[in-house]
């Protein structure tokens, strides 16, 4: 366990395994095979990059909490400094023995310094130490909540008529794409009460809007208004948002005396031309054979809605040259061959919206507010530690020298190492 | 003001940077000191035209100059001359940048002078706060990205030709811990910047759409730009590089942002396309 863990925590691991992202993104956006980003190699590459994160978050926890006790130097750090100096400073003659010059000059250089006799350690922006930890904690629990997210997540397209209610349930959905570990769904009533439209608001045109009034399975309300771009209703932790809208049609099919009701939803082409997409729709007779083929389209231009039907007999072909055409405005019927007639009920519009019920979207945005605030931390206020200890070597007296956080601020070692070699002649005397 | 007078304006700015730039260089390649003092202010002078024309234009179509290819990448070039005279007050020794920001921003707007330039409209779907913050952090994060690439270039130069016969001028720009670190805290910043992008872009197709990722190309490639500044930033600060390997791999970074910028809109035919569209 603790091997894996100190293999995961490796520098360069993390290194390969970002590498190895890049690579992989890279290779499926350029052939752009989306489903790549949830194929197994995907899931077990973000799976190793959110270990060795979480790995090495916790390294750096653990010396972010060393970091703010001040004062606290361990012999291993002494007897290390001694014998592995960074740098080494002598001493001039007449110059200091101990190290209260160098506290002197580190804490001039705004770092807070503890000082012995012999060793002094100046801390500067410590609390900039828990940048980085608070950075690679909210990233690796950020792939871990949108994993989760992912999982449980369900999004569907439920298409309803201006003036109807469907429930939240599966059957209600035209498409619904569940997570393996989501639940069933509410129950709740979702109602279109009205549709505008022309909805203008800041003077911005966002089209057909409809008006959406959402109430729990047990009858409270919970949320209503207009949805349109970039306004989505939300409760809970489920979200509607437009998607688009067309023609519902409420026929009613008679075949031999038998009644049935059905809806048909007509959309929009996606091509702004303002064309329908028409419906193929066969009707069976009592025996289960096409008792008549039909193409149901509508004319979207006129003022007032009506069905265009092409029709042949049997299993026909309706777009053929040979097939027979009617138009019916609501509450008109048409004679079909094989006894059946067909009567436009209602001809109204219908809005299309796509519910989402994920739950992470709000600790994702969390998570990635805490990361930039470590992130920022981390950046503009580099944490850095420098010790100096008083050696009497061989090579006569001398500060042995160690200073961290350079790789964030190059200039940072160079500048105080400088005011420690002013420190070192500080006393009058010759530096050799 | 009308469509005529900001084409002038942004024609007077190309002229201006475009000599400024040519300046530039000869300043440098004849050691002229005071030439790179003109091309300076000839820079500042086209900034003038530049930002009267996107003034006038944002008053004209009503939104930020971000709309279509020719706004934005006009905007990037005003970003980065702005960005390029702030940085060389502050550091007066940086003045050789211009020999390679000015050209760029020359040839950026240049270029989109070529683009339509009819406005286009803030749809229903653009009609959002959270592209105001992804717009304005992508031109953070691109410009700091791009500026880091520039100073690690002028490391490399001068590391390359310490004797070279421009040795003399590039010997009084700033010590290369100084580049370096300027270097480290530009891809730093662009990091954090990208960041807040990615996410604001995130957060606004989630209200738009109801998905707050979708592998969408341009989506792809700017996690894969922030992820190779991740790596970046990480051979430094973990594996300790330093000196002209840091140089390079801020160089080698640049491409892959380039690509996620202008590229993918170009290559791919993704929601985002209209919006950079470049055929109009
Ligand atoms: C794969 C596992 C990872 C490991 C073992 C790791 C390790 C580290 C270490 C040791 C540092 C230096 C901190 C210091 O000098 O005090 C660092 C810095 C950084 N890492 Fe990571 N990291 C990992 C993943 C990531 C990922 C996935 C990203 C972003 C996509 C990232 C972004 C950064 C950034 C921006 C810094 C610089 C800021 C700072 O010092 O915290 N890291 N990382």
């Amino acid at each position: 366990m603790r091997r894996l863990l100190r293999s995961l925590r490796s520098r360069r691991l993390a290194v390969w395994l970002l590498g190895a992202l890049v690579g992989y993104a890279a290779v499926a956006a350029a052939l752009d095979v989306r489903e790549a980003f949830s194929a197994p190699p995907f899931v077990v590459l973000a799976a190793l990059v959110a270990m060795s994160t979480a790995a090495c978050a916790w390294e750096r926890s653990a010396r972010a909490v060393s970091m703010l006790r001040v004062g606290v130097v361990t012999q291993r750090q002494v007897d290390h400094l001694r014998e592995h100096p960074a740098t080494v400073i002598p001493l001039a003659e007449e110059g200091p023995r101990d190290v209260s010059a160098a506290a002197g000059a580190l804490r001039s250089l705004g770092f807070r310094v503890t000082a012995g006799e012999r060793m002094a350690e100046g801390r500067r922006h410590r609390w900039g130490a828990l940048g980085s930890p608070l950075f690679h904690w909210s990233l690796a629990l950020l792939i871990v909540v949108i994993a989760l997210g992912q999982l449980t997540r369900a999004e569907g397209l439920i298409g309803i008529a201006t003036g109807d209610t469907k429930s939240d349930v599966r059957e209600a959905y035209g498409v619904l794409e569940a997570g393996p570990l989501h639940g069933g769904l509410s129950g709740a009533s979702i109602t279109v009460d009205r549709m505008e439209a022309e909805y203008t608001r800041n003077g911005i045109e966002y089209g057909p809007t409809p008006y959406v009034r959402v109430v729990s399975a047990t009858g409270d309300p919970l949320a209503e208004g207009f949805v349109h771009t970039n306004a989505p209703l939300r409760y809970g932790s489920t979200v509607i948002h437009m998607n688009g809208y067309g023609l519902a049609a409420k026929v009613r099919l008679d075949v031999d005396g038998t009644s049935s009701a059905e809806e048909i939803l007509l959309d929009y082409a996606d091509d702004d031309s303002g064309r329908i997409v028409p419906r193929d729709l066969a009707v069976l007779d009592a025996s289960g054979q096409p008792a008549v083929s039909l193409l149901i389209d509508a004319d979207a231009s006129s003022r007032t809605p009506a069905l265009l039907v092409r029709y042949a007999e049997g299993a026909g072909d309706p777009r053929s040259s040979g097939a027979m055409e009617a138009s019916i405005a609501e509450g008109e019927s048409v004679a079909l061959p094989g006894g059946v007639s067909l009567t436009a009920d209602r001809l109204t519009s219908y809005a299309r919206l796509a519910v989402v019920d994920d739950w992470s979207v709000p600790f994702i945005y969390a998570l990635f507010l805490t990361g930039v605030m470590g992130l920022a931390a981390a950046i503009l206020t580099p944490p850095s530690t420098a010790r100096v200890l008083f050696v009497e070597g061989d090579g006569g007296p001398a500060w042995h020298v160690v200073v961290t956080g350079w790789r964030r601020q190059s200039g940072a070692s160079e500048s105080v190492h400088a005011a420690l070699e002013a420190a070192a002649g500080a006393n009058g005397g010759e530096r050799p | 003001m009308s469509v005529d007078t900001e084409i002038i304006c942004m024609w007077v700015a190309v002229t201006l940077y475009a000599a400024s730039a040519v300046l530039f260089a000869v300043s440098l390649v004849f050691r002229k000191e005071r030439l790179a003092t003109v091309a300076l202010a000839l820079a500042l002078a086209g900034i003038v035209p530049h930002t009267v024309a996107i003034a006038g234009r944002w008053v004209r179509v009503g939104h930020g100059p971000y709309l279509g290819f020719y706004e934005v990448i006009s905007s990037y070039a005003f970003a980065g001359v702005l960005a390029f005279v702030g940085l060389v007050v502050r550091y007066r020794s940086l003045r050789p940048l211009g020999v390679v920001l000015m050209p760029m921003a020359f040839l950026a707007i240049g270029g989109a002078m070529l683009a339509p330039k009819s406005g286009v409209e803030v749809s229903a779907t653009l009609a959002s706060w959270w592209l105001a913050v992804h717009v304005s952090f992508a031109k953070l994060a691109y410009g700091s990205f791009i500026t880091s690439f520039g100073l690690a270039a002028v490391r490399l130069m001068r590391a390359r030709r310490p004797e070279g016969f421009r040795s003399e001028r590039m010997g009084r720009l700033p010590a290369d811990p100084v580049l370096e670190d300027l270097a480290f805290k530009f891809v730093a910043a662009g990091f954090i910047f990208l960041g807040i992008m990615i996410a604001a872009g995130a957060i606004w197709a989630n209200e738009a759409w109801g998905r707050y990722w979708g592998w969408d190309p341009i989506e792809t490639w700017s996690l894969i730009s922030w992820l190779v500044y991740a790596v970046v930033l990480h051979l430094r600060l973990t594996l300790g590089w330093r000196g002209r390997r840091f140089a390079w791999s801020v160089i080698a970074a640049l491409p892959v942002l380039l690509f996620a910028m202008v590229g993918v809109a170009i290559v791919y035919n993704s929601i985002h396309a209209g919006y950079f569209n470049i055929l109009g």
